[in-house]
């Protein structure tokens, strides 16, 4: 059997299904990969190891007695910081929430338990979500942003430090990591997965974000959580299908529409534009068809208003701490906050009505076709720590809600990764993820950093 | 659809900010944070020159 960092979420959780692999044993030795290279990369913020390990023994003991398995039964993962797990510190890697405990799992958090999964602890997050960056490095090169705010949910995954790993996303939070790393990031429907239990940044855009090496991998975390919620004011209740067996009957090859005229093409590099082109070309060799699109005139506004939602929101849950302890606040989370106290009521409600109209207009767009196709970022991950890089290319699909998945397309000049970026009609996932199985198996790529690949 | 576009000027927009800044902290902030009034001064106006159709309600939660 292959080395157990290197098993991919849906071959570990088929392993131990069939009792190939020991929950314990697989538990064992990616605490052993964590603690070797935990150092160097400054992932996690709470790892643990005892209730990580009672977790595997006890998912061992089912086996056993012939539970039926869940669908993620002794499959270990990692948490962004800012869900709520009971009993476990959840700080949002921040002085105001250093030392809060919740006493109940956020709901996704409860259902990824409930299929089966094996916690192995809190990864970093950039503070409160935000944009002041983490002390977490790239293992590609660690003089490069590894992203946020999802960075150590990211890092971790690409590390072989865990199968799997939850994130979340505001901005641009859990595909761009995902981008930077040389992995998968899937960003669900707004209203997908509960909020419920999740530290917010701001209420009407912030959705789960899921990190995992394959897009296989996605599907089985996503339809672990999927599902009405009725604690989160903002979950939909709309139909769960079996996303796998989706992503298994896709007939294929896909209708894809290249975004490639206005504002994606014109804020990448050179080589991201050359190479997007290049991967179109590629998929249409394997039998894509890949039609040229035009974005809608409603994507003008579509990053402002997302940006500036964001900063209102953000000052609304923070205001009560930022009163008298703005001082304990990052720089830029400082500014995003006075900014968002600054916005008059009527520009917040015009920028609401704005998406409202922007999803609308992108839901149509996406609906000529079975995906939409863009760069997954402007450039590879920026050689500076003081950035957690361009949230530019997810924004405007975190304004309107629509799903999208960052696939691994290749390397850049600099041995950085690059990805390109799918987005599919609200509620669509399964066909997003069928489309993203499709290209990932067309297009044949599985990064790994080198120095951490041993 | 009646036309209601405001049409507001970034400048307009700037000294508004501005003043609202200083009385929330104080007369010297405009100096220290000339980027993020700017920026703030920008995203009002963007969104006052591009309203939606009339008809349209806010998303909130979509």
């Amino acid at each position: 059997m292959a080395e157990p960092y290197t098993l991919s979420l849906s071959a570990a959780a088929a392993l131990i299904r069939r009792r190939e692999l020991s929950p314990g044993d697989y538990a064992t030795a990616l605490l052993a990969r964590i603690d070797a290279y935990e150092p160097a990369l400054q992932a996690w913020v709470t790892l643990d190891r005892e209730g990580a390990l009672a977790a595997a023994v006890e998912r061992e003991q089912e086996l056993a007695r012939g539970v039926e398995p869940g669908i993620l039964h002794g499959v270990p993962l990692a948490l962004k910081d800012i869900f709520y797990t009971a009993g476990l510190k959840t700080t949002a890697c921040s002085r105001i929430y250093a030392d809060f405990v919740p006493d109940y799992d956020a709901t996704c958090v409860a259902r990824l338990k409930a299929a089966g999964a094996v916690i192995l602890g809190k990864a970093v997050t950039t503070e409160f979500a935000t944009s002041d960056p983490s002390p977490t490095r790239n293992p590609w090169n660690r003089e490069h942003t590894p992203g946020g705010s999802s960075s150590g949910s990211a890092v971790a995954v690409a590390a072989g430090m865990c199968p799997g790993a939850l994130g979340s996303q505001t901005g641009g939070s859990t595909c761009r990591p995902a981008a930077y790393n040389g992995i998968v990031g899937l960003k669900p429907t707004y209203g997908r997965i509960s909020r419920y239990g999740v530290v917010p940044v701001s209420w009407s855009l912030d959705t789960v974000g899921i990190l995992t090496r394959r897009v296989a991998d996605a599907a089985l975390l996503l339809q672990a959580m999927a599902g009405y919620d009725a604690k989160d004011p903002g979950s939909a209740n709309q139909p769960v299908p079996d996303y796998s067996a989706e992503m298994a009957r896709w007939a294929g090859p896909p209708r894809i529409g290249l975004l490639n005229k206005g504002y994606f093409f014109d804020r990448a590099t050179d080589e991201v534009r050359r190479h997007t082109e290049s991967i179109a070309q590629e998929l249409a060799r394997a039998g894509a068809v890949i039609a040229e699109m035009e974005l809608p005139a409603s994507f003008a506004t579509a990053a402002d208003c997302q940006h500036l939602v964001m900063n209102v929101e953000c000052a609304a849950f923070h205001e009560q701490w930022f009163r008298h302890r703005a001082d304990e606040y990052g720089p830029r989370l400082r500014a995003n906050i006075e900014m968002g106290m600054l916005i008059p009521a009527v520009t917040y409600l015009q920028a609401q009505r704005l998406r409202r109209q922007f999803r609308q207009d992108l839901t149509a767009l996406a609906e000529s076709v079975d995906a939409l196709l863009t760069p997954a970022t402007p450039a590879p991950a920026p050689r500076d720590l003081t950035t957690t890089g361009d949230a530019a290319f997810q924004a405007p699909w975190t304004s309107a809600g629509l799903p999208t998945i960052t696939i691994p397309s290749g390397l850049a000049g600099d041995g950085l990764p690059l990805g390109i970026q799918l987005a599919a009609p609200p509620w669509a996932e399964g066909r997003l993820l069928a489309v993203a199985g499709w290209c990932e198996a067309a297009l044949g790529v599985d990064l790994r950093p080198p120095e951490f690949s041993g | 659809m009646v036309d209601a576009t405001p049409d507001i000027a970034v400048e307009t927009a700037l000294r508004q900010l501005t003043a609202q800044a200083q009385g929330l902290w104080g007369a010297d902030y405009a100096a220290r944070n000339p980027a993020l009034l700017a920026q703030a001064a920008a995203y009002v106006t963007q969104i006052a020159n591009n309203l939606p159709d009339t008809e349209t309600e806010p998303g909130f939660y979509q």
